[in-house]
């Protein structure tokens, strides 16, 4: 049985984009998984995330470490920071998020991990766990930045479960 | 690996209908060369981490991990008698926990096995990674999920098999 299935990719074009959109997401897989890979357009580098229009999570907890020191702090949509446009040229940065059951009526939870780094300049990771009690499926997802730059690209994955073979007590 | 084909396949699965204690995966086949377990768990009690054994062993195991609460950031290193998926963060009462588990090199009888595992609590000890160490060579043949309270209905555990 086939794990992971592409659903949407995006990539955008000339002159950037303040957001970048998935809609209509069919309710048919388990799980889904969403790859991004971006730079700013200038140096506000904070992506966040909404979904179904304009919801944020309820609550959202992160790591960060920037190569020297390591912090933690609260939030609702932050997903990571992508590289600046002082970065150096071609230098993109990754996000991974996880959304568990994201179809099911209960809980709403995501699990995003991100990466930017321009050597020994500028460095961020962050691992982001987040919440939220809109127990609505989820059909869309909205990523924003100031401005994603040209290049940057985002794909969207449905994830099968398998079926039995798991007891339980 | 031909063009198209999945290098990850779906390998069992299991949503709770009612509360439970463990959920374990058993008669794993050898076919792949490492698993993926994804665990959305909902824990009734405040209580023990969220942990896993491998072919029933007790044997004592090394973890570590690094998490950010939300306030400041942590790293623990400790041994218990099974494979830490949080390193003692437990999943707090009605919290929607979320583990992915990579088990590595699960059929190799010549290495120790290694798991590393992403966990979020997002409303208790938030983001992180742990590691863990079973000491055995043993390949793995089952997987026992402990929720150290209860996994309340609704939470869900899937195992994938990844090829090499």
């Amino acid at each position: 049985m086939m794990f992971q299935k592409l659903i949407q990719t995006a990539t955008v074009g000339a002159g950037g984009s303040a957001s970048i959109s998935f809609t209509s997401i069919p309710a048919t897989y388990t799980d889904l998984c969403l790859v991004l890979c971006a730079r700013a357009t200038s140096s506000t580098v904070n992506m966040t995330m909404t979904f179904n229009g304009s919801n944020t999570f309820s609550t959202a907890r992160y790591l960060q470490s920037n190569g020297s020191s390591v912090t933690s702090t609260t939030d609702t949509n932050f997903i990571g920071n992508s590289p600046s446009s002082s970065y150096g040229a071609d230098i993109f940065g990754n996000v991974n998020i996880y959304f568990p059951n994201y179809a099911g009526t209960t809980t709403k939870t995501f699990f995003a991990d991100s990466v930017a780094e321009n050597s020994t300049t500028s460095k961020f990771a962050h691992l982001i766990s987040g919440q939220s009690y809109d127990t609505a499926a989820i059909a869309s997802i909205t990523l924003n930045l100031s401005n994603f730059a040209e290049g940057s690209t985002a794909s969207l994955y449905g994830i099968l479960k398998g079926s039995g073979g798991a007891t339980v007590s | 690996m031909p063009a198209g084909v999945s290098a990850i396949t779906a390998l069992a699965n299991v949503t709770l209908g009612s509360s439970t204690t463990t959920v374990t995966f058993s008669s794993i086949s050898s076919s792949y060369k490492d698993l993926i377990l994804v665990i959305r768990g909902i824990n009734v009690n405040y209580s023990t981490n969220l942990s896993i054994t491998f072919n029933g062993s007790t044997t004592s195991c090394v973890n570590a991990d690094i998490y950010g609460n939300g306030a400041a950031g942590y790293s623990y290193a400790n041994s218990f008698n099974y494979i830490s998926t949080d390193n003692g963060r437990p999943v707090a009462g009605n919290e929607v926990g979320f583990r992915q588990v990579n088990i590595m090199n699960y059929t190799n009888t010549d290495v120790h096995k290694f798991v590393i595992t992403k966990f979020g609590s997002p409303t208790s000890y938030g983001a992180g990674v742990a590691v863990g160490r079973w000491p055995d060579t043993s390949a793995i043949t089952s997987v026992a999920v402990y929720s150290g309270g209860t996994f309340a209905a609704g939470s869900s555990f899937a195992l994938y098999g990844v090829s090499a």
